[in-house]
């Protein structure tokens, strides 16, 4: 089964893409936010208004392989056009973290290979999921 | 097992609307491609 864009084409491996809701009058697309105090924004949000596309994002996995599959172990990474100075010490790479179960954005250190993520069909439409079992790869 | 869990919204008392893990309850998503035209 193949993933795809809004186009109709084959999500890339490494290619770069604004992740949007689905439905319409629930937020744009999703980005960074300060939150609980961060100096910096490290918490992953959906944008609050509507038309907002949120951060371009490279969705990407280790194998050589040109596409993306359901069953590939993803990493998220943001890649903004103009990165702030507040990210030169964290990766934008996504990572879930374990008390919160919020996802948020890594340090540098912690950036992994194999991603935990992974893109599943959900009705007409995607969805995200988080799979444990690939942080231990 | 599927050990997978979706990913879905939290909204905090600040109105963010955090990425959360959510199971059941997953934010259905698409993607367009950030170079897109128009």
């Amino acid at each position: 089964q193949e993933l795809l864009d809004v186009d109709g084409e084959i999500l890339r491996n490494g290619g770069s893409y604004y992740i949007l809701p689905a439905f319409r009058g629930k937020g744009g697309g999703l980005e960074l936010a300060k939150t609980e105090g961060e100096t910096c924004p490290l918490t992953v949000v959906q944008a609050r208004s509507e038309t907002d596309r949120g951060l371009p994002a490279s969705i990407w996995s280790p194998p050589r392989i040109a596409i993306i599959r359901p069953g590939f172990s993803l990493n998220i990474e943001f890649r903004p056009r103009n990165p702030s100075a507040c990210h030169r010490e964290s990766s934008l790479q996504w990572k879930v973290e374990e008390e919160s179960q919020q996802v948020k954005i890594a340090v540098k250190e912690d950036a992994r290979g194999f991603g935990p993520f992974r893109i599943r069909p959900h009705r007409d439409d995607y969805k995200l999921v988080y799979c444990d079992e690939g942080q231990k790869r | 097992s599927d050990r997978c869990k979706d990913l879905g919204i939290s909204i905090d008392e600040e109105n963010n609307r955090r990425l959360v893990v959510k199971d059941g309850d997953p934010l259905a998503v698409r993607f367009v491609k950030a170079n897109r035209r128009g």
